[in-house]
């Protein structure tokens, strides 16, 4: 008999919501590309869509997925900065989520829920800055406030991203679109 | 087990390949995509690495040699560095009040530079390598399934698009307050929820649902598939 | 070979895939009953069966179970309730893999950028040989009359081309039988017709064809049997089609003495802002009219409706809506529009509050709003739902309580796109009655679009066609 891989769980039309919850990711990025130079405001649609293809979808990695299929498209069309990289900036907020949503499932229906996990996802932006410094060898301090500055705003971005996310699946709920399970998903 | 570049590569096509050069230095071009994703990704590993100012100079030239010999125009340039500008600025200005001038502009201007190695290559690699042939590598990498999401995906995103498009504009008729100006008003942000955000989630929830039965209707599965050759 | 008009070519040629004097049961249905999660039964005790080379449609209410049935053939039902047995005369490990199953929206059924690849896509899936994969997919093309180069992208075609596009994409396949659900809702005059001749022809090759369709009259030649799925479930014969219901058509004597609310001139529209779609002569509608806009999918029928509401601009000429040039913004209210699939702009849980909603959005009063709401629901027929929620009601419902939440508003200009596809001729009448009394009594300005035009049931003051780059108008 043949071994089910990871994908032979997921059904087709929640792999490709999924896939469309990174396209829109990606439209995003490109429609309100905000010349502010302020760092962090794509985390605002990154983070709600992250939580979006999650909370609809019952898997227990979709929202690492959708960040991958998110990160594969932006390669793919060149995209952003720090091309193969890219994956990774879409892929530490959705590892967020998925352990979140692992370890609390409903937290998508609570908007403190929400927002407490959003800011974990911006602020793993820290990790990402903090990280990147300390390889290339930057001062200690300044790694430190570049990299609180960078996750500042990607976190208020990320909570305001994810500010609707439970009256939206509220909504998806009340119209038997579809059943979420209590626990972790498959 | 044979991967189907065929949907990848048609989703992508030559509509969309705009990036084949053909200058007679574009030396890259004639290397295979995989072969550059790897030196791409040990140009941006050098720049973790390198520590002195002559070794960060060193890694730069070597960067400028990987932007000329991938073909691309030098107007790009301008497009390469654009990004960096204010980050550039935050970083010197971090490192001037830390360290003071000189010590802080030079420790500033070297870990901006380092920063700037470290993404310039991906950039370069992808703004120099088709989509058909970057989604052609990227299949060969994905179980079917993956590759067919990836490609349907994109695909039927301008359907999405126009099934979103459609509600938006009856909603508008109907008096909802939907334009982006509208938006910046927080008190509009439910009706824009309840008007449109909602409806185009259980749009995109059953056009997934046709599409995924469409597939399965020609058999799809996530399994061994073969290729569909365009050109012969 | 026969040539049919625009030099289209079938050539008859199909693998004989079973032998014509055969009458046992290709596929039988044996007390099949299937109830989605949760829900009630959708099918009961279902007994059917089809033989090689016979034609059957399956007619009944949208929402009654047919496209069901034709999944549970398919063998593709989501996980549910399920009692009985399907039977197959097929060999092989799947069986439902003989099986094809054309869907409804063809555009969402379209995977590949090349006609070519579209076609093969089916033989990817199976894992066919590449170098065998060509000359299968040049059969199944010449199979349905579609003379194109391999290459040429699908989004050149027409609807009528698309869908011969995915029959051929099920033909390549060699299916046993075959399945189409709701064809006759996707096509035109000569789009039915082509089908009408490629459907006779795969019967002779001994292909059994299983048709989907509450519309069956264009095809009815074609039927040998007719079954019906009624509103419990159940499937019993059909001696004959039940004709659509004919709504009295009252002239409306005082037209010329109405407001006009709508006026081009010269105009021409486009997608894309370089092609012209067509292009019409000056016409204009007045309050009170009800106007038929009648063209092929793909025409330009809801690109017309984009420029009535300023939401595009006119490629050329100009359009003047309550006397100016039309802002969405400022229509809030005065013009509806409903969509072909009207449960897509349904939006809020109960069918009163989606009413209060458009009533609110619309900027009416709050102390009228109770009133004005539950005097719709009267008007529709929808006051015992008022309660209930919009998504879980029937289509035919579903259509009712999105065009009751433009209604409530009482608007001055009423936009449908094909508002009768998929409803029952029950729904058909309501909604054609409801549309007749909001343009006689509120002096509603009542705009349609179709890609049919039956003369029975689509009498109107004004009739435009779009055929060929032109935009026709015609007055009765």
């Amino acid at each position: 008999m043949t071994k089910k891989t990871m994908l032979d769980r997921l059904p087709l039309n929640d792999a490709l919501f999924i896939g469309f919850c990174a396209g829109s990711m990606i439209v995003c990025k490109l429609l309100f590309r905000w010349h502010l130079g302020i760092n962090g405001h794509a985390m605002f649609f990154t983070v709600a869509l992250l939580m979006l293809a999650r909370g609809c979808v019952n898997y227990r990695w979709a929202a690492s997925l959708t960040a991958l299929l998110a990160g594969l498209m932006a390669m793919s069309i060149g995209l952003g900065k720090g091309g193969p990289l890219i994956v990774l900036k879409f892929l530490f907020p959705a590892l967020v989520i998925d352990l979140a949503a692992l370890l609390v499932p409903l937290f998508f229906y609570s908007v403190t829920g929400c927002m407490i996990v959003a800011a974990l996802a911006g602020a793993s932006k820290f990790i990402n800055s903090w990280l990147k410094g300390y390889l290339l060898g930057m001062d200690r301090i300044v790694l430190f406030q570049q990299s609180a500055l960078d996750a500042f705003f990607a976190l208020l971005f990320s909570c305001l991203g994810a500010l609707f996310i439970p009256s939206i699946l509220r909504k998806l709920k009340a119209r038997g679109v579809f059943v979420q399970p209590q626990q972790g998903g498959e | 087990m044979r991967r189907n570049r065929s949907d990848l590569m048609q989703m992508m096509g030559s509509a969309g390949d705009t990036h084949i050069l053909t200058k007679k230095w574009a030396v890259m071009q004639r290397v295979p995509v995989a072969v550059r994703l790897v030196t791409c990704l040990l140009l941006s590993a050098f720049a973790f690495i390198v520590r002195s100012p002559e070794a960060v100079a060193v890694l730069a030239g070597i960067n400028v040699l990987w932007f000329v010999l991938s073909g691309l125009p030098a107007a790009f340039v301008f497009k390469l560095i654009k990004p960096f500008v204010m980050q550039t600025v935050v970083l010197l200005s971090l490192y001037l009040l830390q360290q003071g001038y000189p010590a802080g502009l030079s420790a500033g201007l070297k870990i901006s530079c380092q920063l700037l190695l470290t993404l310039v290559p991906g950039m370069v690699l992808l703004w120099s390598t088709s989509p058909s042939q970057l989604a052609q590598s990227i299949s060969r990498f994905l179980p079917a399934q993956a590759a067919f999401v990836l490609a349907s995906s994109l695909h039927f995103f301008p359907l999405a698009l126009a099934d979103m498009t459609a509600l938006y504009h009856v909603q508008v008729l109907k008096g909802a307050r939907l334009s982006l100006r509208d938006l910046m008003c927080p008190w509009r942000w439910p009706d824009f929820i309840t008007c449109l955000v909602v409806p185009a989630v259980v749009q995109a929830l059953a056009l997934t649902t046709e599409i995924a039965t469409a597939a399965k209707a020609r058999n799809f599965h996530n399994g061994r598939r073969s290729c569909w050759q365009e050109d012969s | 070979m026969v040539t049919l008009s625009r030099g289209v070519i079938f050539m008859a040629e199909f693998h004989i895939v079973s032998n014509l004097s055969d009458k046992a049961p290709l596929v039988a249905l044996e007390k099949f009953s299937y109830a989605y999660d949760e829900q009630d039964w959708i099918l009961r005790e279902i007994d059917w069966s089809i033989a090689a080379g016979e034609c059957h449609c399956l007619c009944g209410a949208t929402g009654s179970g047919k496209s069901t049935l034709a999944l549970a053939l398919k063998g593709l039902l989501p996980t549910g309730r399920q009692q009985g047995d399907v039977h197959y005369r097929f060999r092989g490990e799947l069986p439902t893999l003989q099986v094809g199953l054309v869907l409804q929206n063809p555009e969402s059924q379209l995977f590949a950028r090349t006609i070519g690849a579209e076609v093969a896509f089916g033989l990817e899936n199976m894992a066919v040989a590449p170098h065998e994969m060509r000359a299968r997919v040049e059969q199944a093309l010449a199979t349905v009359g579609l003379d194109f180069p391999l290459s040429a992208p699908v989004t050149t075609l027409s609807m009528g081309q698309k869908y011969r596009l995915l029959l051929a994409s099920m033909l390549v396949l060699e299916p046993r039988l075959l399945v189409l659900d709701e064809p006759v809702a996707q096509l035109d005059e000569i789009g039915l017709r082509d089908l009408r001749y490629l459907l006779r022809r795969l019967r002779q090759q001994g292909v059994a064809i299983l048709i989907c369709e509450h519309n069956s009259e264009p095809l009815r030649d074609l039927i040998d049997s007719f079954w019906r799925l009624d509103a419990e479930g159940k499937l019993s014969p059909m001696d004959h089609i039940v004709a659509p219901a004919v709504f009295p058509y009252v002239p409306n004597s005082s037209l010329t003495e109405r407001e006009v609310l709508f006026h081009a001139k010269g105009l021409s529209v486009s997608c894309d802002g370089q092609q012209p779609l067509w292009t019409a002569d000056d016409f204009s509608w007045s309050q009170g009219q009800q106007v038929l806009v009648v063209g092929g999918n793909g025409c330009g029928k809801s690109t017309l409706l984009r420029c009535v509401c300023g939401f595009l601009a006119p490629l050329a000429g100009e359009v003047r809506l309550f006397g100016q040039q039309p802002q969405p913004k400022t229509l809030r209210g005065r013009v509806g529009w409903l969509l072909q699939n009207p449960q897509r702009q349904l939006c809020e849980n109960t069918v009163y509050d989606e009413l209060a909603l458009s009533h609110r959005l619309a900027g009416g009063c709050r102390k009228e709003r109770d009133e004005r709401v539950k005097t719709t629901l009267i008007m529709c027929g929808l006051d015992h739902l008022e309660q209930r929620s919009a998504h879980k009601l029937s289509y035919g419902q579903k259509h009712l309580v999105a065009l009751a939440s433009l209604l409530v508003n009482t608007p001055q200009v009423l936009l449908l796109d094909d508002p009768f596809a998929g409803l029952d001729s029950y729904y058909q009448h309501r909604v054609q009655q409801l549309l007749h009394q909001q343009s006689r009594e509120a002096g509603t300005l009542v705009v349609r679009t179709s890609h049919h035009q039956s003369s029975v049931t689509d009498q109107v003051d004004q009739l435009h066609t779009i055929s060929g780059g032109q935009f026709a108008t015609q007055s009765f």
